[in-house]
This record gives C-alpha cells, structure tokens and sequence, in this order.
C-alpha cells in the first residue's frame, strides 16, 4: 500500500525514500524504512478518526459556541 | 517565601523587600542547581535592579498589581531580552533575544522581577524534561515539557514559573510535581514572542504554589494582544476575587471512562476521594461519560505532527541530526504526511470539542473534573507504565488525560490533591466553560483549602 500518495509502482520504502528526497529529508540520520512505518502506523491512527469527524462542522479552535453556560450566566 | 499572596502582603506591609526575596531566590536556584538542574540561565542583575525598582515603587507608594516584586521564572522557550531562547535544544542559537515576549512585558509592566529562565524538553515537546529532577524524589521525572517551571516552584524557587502546553506540558508537571497549573482558554494569554509547538493547540500559563497565586498571575498575564491575533480581547476578570466564594450550588461533572483508563489504583482513590470532597462542600457531583475522547490521543497527535514538522521544518531538513531521534520521528511525519491526515485531524478536534460542550450543556455543569494524570511521577529511566499486564508509554498515558483540554481549548487547572503510596503527588483537574476561568480558580481554591495538603513540602526545597 502506497504511504504519502505516490503511485508509482515498486517497493514502499524506496517510495517514501524518494518522497524523502524530493522534500529535502535525505540526511543520513533520517532512515526512510523506519519512516515508512512510523508513517503507516499514523495512517492507520488516521483512519480510527473516520468515525468521528462525520458531522463535525468547523475548524477554527477559537470559534467557541455562545451557548456555553458558565456559573455567572446561568 | 513561596506564595505570591504571602508575598505581596508582606512587601506592602515593609515585613520584607522584593531585593531580599529576589536574593533568596537566586541564592536557592543556584544552591539547589545541582540537584534541580530546573534552571537554564539566571540574570542576577537584571532581577536585583528590577526588585529595587519594585522596592522604590513600594516606597512612593505606587501599587502595579499582585505580582509587584515577586520573583518570577520564565521557560525557555519564551523571549526575554537579553537572554537566549534555547528551547531545550543545541540547535538554537546562544544569541540574547532581543525583545520580550508580550506575557514578559505584561509581567516587567506588573513588577514581577524575572530572576532566570527555566529547563524545557526540548522543543516543548516531551514530558521527561531532562536533565531536571522532581524535588519529592530525584529518580523521578519532574514531567513536562515545562519541566524545570514545576520543579523551581515546588521546590520554593519562586512562587510562579511560566510554562506553555500544547498537549498537558503545564498540568503534567504541575501534578507531578505538586504545584498547582493553569492552562486558560485558547487565546486568553498572548503567545507573541513564544517559540511555537503547534500554533492551533499551544497555551500559556502560569505554575504556582497556590491557587490564589494563580488566579493573581493570570491577571497579569491575560489580555488582548496586537502581536498575536488569537489572543481574546475579553475583559480580564479580577480572578482572585471571588476565590472564596466555595462550590455550594455549582454542579461538577465526574469523568469517567475514557481517557481515563487504565489508572494508578492510588490515583484512583485519591481521584474519588476528591470528588467526595467537593460534594462535601455543596457541589452538586453528576457522573459524566464522554466517549469521544478515545480518540483524544490520535487527534492530538494528528495535528502536533503536521503543525510542529511545518515550524521546525528548516531545522528538519538541515540539521536533523541535533534533534532527538523521537522528536524528529515526530516532525519527519509531520512534514511527510498528506494535508487529508491533518484537515481530518482538525475536524475530529472539532467533534471533540463538540461533545465536551455538549456534556457540559445537557448536564448544566460549571465545572468537570479529572485527576489530572492516570500516573504519578515516572522513573527518569521508564519508557513505559504498567497498567496490570498491559504496557503504556508514559507520555501517552500523561497526554490521554490532559490533551483533550487542548484541543477544545477549555481552560484546565490542576491542584494538587494527594500523594500516592511513594509520597508522590496526585493533582486533580478542574476543567470550565470558555473564558471562565473564575470557576475553574474557585472550585480550585475551594478544594485546595478543604484538602489542607499545600503546606506539604517536598524534601528538596528552598526552606531546607
């Protein structure tokens, strides 16, 4: 299975190295096998979310409802 | 002296001077350096000139507010001027900022003397902070990432440590550490002139001895800004005032379920213990259940990833080498990942936000509780908790109880409510509505006077 969207056919991790490469990640502390499945285990982190952000609106993380009780207000 | 209130009453009172609280402040942050090591840098006479200029204002009879000669310490990854931002890594440069952050500059305006700048993990992000240690046992993590914050404060340094927290890093160390710590709403503190983690879910705050050291800081430090345009240009309540006002009449959600399992037995105990002590007091305590923070953690680090590799992301590529190998795992992923993972990530914080309002709305709460962790204070050399049979890496442990409050942004206070079988503290959080930080402060002051344990002093500590 393909990890960062590239599809090209071939072995993954010479994928993910290549994308490594086009993003400018190629030092040699960086080891793109050890990439490659950190990154899948994300993906699949990713996927568990599908679930919940169906009917889950906005973005913006300082866009507080105004229906919010507080002690004061009620 | 290690409360702010005592502080400021015994400074307008002439029982003491901020150059004589300022000199035993420093005096303790270097005598204690070798065990803390919860210091990075201290500027002895930028804080004495600062005490004497607060010591003259006393004198004129000029009041600048609750933090008027107080020394105050500062985490490493906000700019002071004239000394560097080091973010707990080799790859920021030794260079002095040149300018103050806006919370600095609220602070200096406020009278606060700043006597130096305190160990972060690096990067702010990580809860091991090393090489600091936890002054109720020097084995152990003082949490973090303001690491070096919680210890200097528990420890008496200083009665207020800012500390900044993208997924807990002021709650995690307030509780292990045994300090109270104040995460306020998204955009209530400016975060101007602060090194970023992940801009959508970083927070600043202060770490204190007492409640009412807290409810004073944040005065302080609250506030529109023009530098940071998510900070709110809500007024600035006077917390402080109504800080004995008790819970009778306030109804306080229980948490239960997710996040908070599996946890410590003693954690446990001490949590339940907690919430019977508030309805002692006359809260109204309503069992509540909010099953979308499962997911908590992988929305956390959903978003972490993506926002931390996009601003570190020249350090990434040109010098890789200088950064933990976790952490750059963290920030390769962030910069690898499709936007899909990231935009998906920030509509599930959406929905989790949703359900804590929702939680609080159909139970007509003011307040939520947690313990603020499911563990107390980990062994320097642990990489994971054992749950039973079951293993669980402990900044994930730590993050699961706490991070939910970043990502809908409530303000969460932690206080410290008990010590586990070891002699470790246990914190308990107090989560409210948007903006109102007043009542998470007062169920705070309430429980932290009806608990009676914040005159328990760790055994590395300024009085000796």
């Amino acid at each position: 299975m393909p990890v960062v969207g590239d599809a090209a056919p071939g072995d993954p991790v010479e994928q993910t190295a290549a994308r490594m490469r086009a993003l400018g990640l190629d030092h040699e502390v960086l080891d793109p096998a050890a990439t490659h499945a950190d990154l899948a285990e994300r993906i699949a982190q990713s996927v568990s979310l599908d679930a919940l952000v169906s009917d889950s609106g906005g973005l913006d993380p300082t866009a507080f409802d105004s229906s919010w009780p507080t002690a004061d207000t009620e | 002296m290690t409360d702010i209130g005592e502080a400021g009453r015994a400074l307008r009172s002439g029982r003491t001077t901020s150059r004589t609280l300022t000199e035993a402040s420093l005096a303790a942050a270097t005598a204690l350096d070798g065990e803390l090591a919860a210091f990075v840098a201290l500027d002895p006479d930028g804080a004495l000139e600062a005490a004497d200029d607060a010591d003259a204002a006393i004198a004129a009879g000029r009041d600048l507010g609750p933090l008027m000669g107080v020394p105050v310490a500062i985490k490493d990854i906000v700019d002071v001027a004239g000394l560097p931002t080091r973010c707990g890594s080799p790859a920021y440069p030794a260079t002095p900022a040149a300018t103050d952050a806006t919370l600095v500059r609220r602070l200096r305006r406020g009278g606060a003397v700043i006597v130096g700048k305190t160990t972060t993990h690096e990067l702010a992000c990580g809860v091991y902070s090393p090489p600091v240690s936890n002054p109720w046992d020097l084995g152990r993590i003082p949490g973090g990432s303001s690491g070096g914050s919680g210890a200097a404060v528990a420890a008496g340094i200083v009665p207020m440590a800012i500390g900044s927290d993208t997924g807990g890093s002021i709650r995690i160390p307030a509780s292990l550490c045994g300090t109270v710590g104040l995460k306020a709403t998204y955009g209530r503190v400016s975060r101007s002139g602060v090194a970023a983690l992940a801009w959508s879910l970083d927070h600043l705050g202060p770490l204190t001895s007492t409640v009412e050291g807290c409810a004073a800081s944040l005065e302080v430090l609250a506030g529109s800004d023009p530098l940071d345009p998510s900070a709110s240009s809500r007024p600035v309540p006077q917390y402080s005032s109504g800080l004995d006002r008790g819970v009778d009449g306030l109804r306080i959600g229980v948490l239960g379920g997710a996040p908070l399992e599996p946890m410590q037995p003693d954690v446990a105990e001490t949590f339940a213990a907690s919430a019977d002590l508030l309805g002692g007091q006359g809260a109204a305590m309503v069992g509540v259940d909010v099953p979308e923070l499962e997911h908590g953690l992988a929305v956390e680090f959903g978003i972490v990833a993506p926002e931390a590799g996009a601003y570190h992301r020249e350090l990434v590529r040109s010098r890789p080498d200088q950064i933990d190998p976790g952490i750059r795992t963290l920030l390769v992923a962030g910069l690898m990942l499709e936007p899909e993972h990231y935009f998906k990530a920030l509509e599930a914080r959406r929905a989790i936000a949703e359900a804590l309002r929702m939680a609080f709305v159909r139970n007509r709460l003011d307040a939520l509780i947690t313990p603020t962790l499911p563990a107390t204070a980990a062994p320097k050399d642990a990489d994971d908790f054992w749950f039973g049979d079951a293993a669980e890496p402990v900044t994930l442990a730590y993050v699961r109880t706490t991070g939910p409050f970043n990502l809908s942004g409530l303000p969460a206070l932690s206080v410290p409510a008990g010590f586990d079988r070891d002699g470790l503290p246990i914190g308990l959080q107090v989560a409210a509505a948007p903006f109102d930080e007043e009542t998470a402060l007062r169920v705070g002051a309430c429980f932290e006077a009806a608990a009676g344990i914040q005159a328990r002093r760790p055994p590395i500590h300024a009085s000796g």
